[in-house]
């Protein structure tokens, strides 16, 4: 319970942040927070939360994997690259070929989620492939 | 004379009234005992071991609920039975089922997501052993989050920063 108690900030902001299946678990001294975020927002308020009180994430006794919702098909999300492109791939990891990029800002279409990391888009020019979850924030 | 005639009528319909109340029986502790054992029948989905007595109006139940929404919703309705006095709620709550275990990625799914997670970042080194990633090199502040954020995706046991942060 140690590290409930240090990491409760960021736990009163999952919770009112309307994080859905929200999970906390302590397991030999890692904190695992699970569960899916509503906006970007509550996500960056969680990380915003997690660093101030770990600073720079150095003390490895968290691992938290709360993701924005992705939401049905068809939902459009937002390529939030730092600036550059994003590749579009033909399959799910960096070792297949780049078929397409996304431009930073851009909008595509989400048409399935491969896994977390991974989600299948469709480009604004028609492209189909694999980009990085990491990059797309849904709308 | 003419207040004690009031006071005399007054006295008169109070001992009617009185009387009224007392003649008028409410229900038996026995009905009641049955309409509390409906209740029950139909609540079986979320309570075990269910039993409910009554003496003199006041109902005591016992058994045990799912959780405690459904041990005060329950509760609320016995109070609502025509009859019931009070309620004495000698029921119990089953304790939350233990939360899953943390299931972690294996090393083999971890390399693989970490090559992706750090394509990006060429300074940074990450080394996966027994499921803990451990980041080596170094980062620009501004790209940490970034770089955590991917990694926290991949079900790491646990990811030890030693990154050198410019």
């Amino acid at each position: 319970m140690a590290l409930q108690d240090k990491y409760k900030e960021l736990l009163d902001a999952a919770r009112n942040g309307g994080v859905s299946n929200l999970q906390v678990r302590e397991q030999d001294n890692v904190l695992y927070i699970d569960g899916e975020a509503p906006t970007g927002d509550v996500k960056d308020q969680l990380w915003a939360a997690y660093n101030k009180i770990d600073p720079d994430y150095r003390a490895g006794d968290v691992v938290m994997n709360v993701n924005v919702a992705a939401g049905a098909a068809g939902t459009k999300a937002l390529v939030t690259t730092d600036s550059t492109n994003l590749n579009i791939r033909k399959g799910p990891g960096t070792d297949q070929p780049i078929i397409g990029k996304a431009a930073h800002g851009a909008l595509v279409t989400l048409i399935s989620k491969a896994n977390d990391q991974w989600w299948l888009v469709k480009t604004e020019k028609g492209e189909e492939g694999y980009a990085y979850a990491q990059y797309l924030t849904p709308q | 004379m003419r207040t004690s005639i009031l006071k005399l009528s007054f006295m008169l319909s109070a001992f009617a009234m009185f009387s009224l109340t007392a003649c008028k029986s409410g229900p038996k502790d026995a009905d009641i005992e049955k309409a509390v054992n409906e209740k029950i029948a139909a609540a079986s989905a979320d309570i075990a071991d269910a039993g409910a007595t009554v003496k003199d109006g006041v109902v005591t139940l016992t058994g045990q609920f799912k959780d405690e929404a459904s041990r005060s919703t329950f509760e609320t309705s016995v109070k609502a039975v025509p009859g019931v006095k009070s309620v004495v709620n000698n029921t119990t709550v089953a304790a939350a089922p233990a939360p899953a275990p943390v299931v972690v990625a294996s090393d083999e799914q971890l390399k693989q997501g970490v090559r992706d997670a750090t394509k990006d970042f060429p300074g940074v080194t990450a080394e996966v052993k027994d499921s803990v990633i451990i980041l080596t090199g170094e980062i620009k502040r501004a790209s940490l989050k970034n770089l955590m954020q991917s990694l926290n995706t991949l079900k790491p046991k646990k990811i030890q920063n030693n990154l050198t942060i410019k």
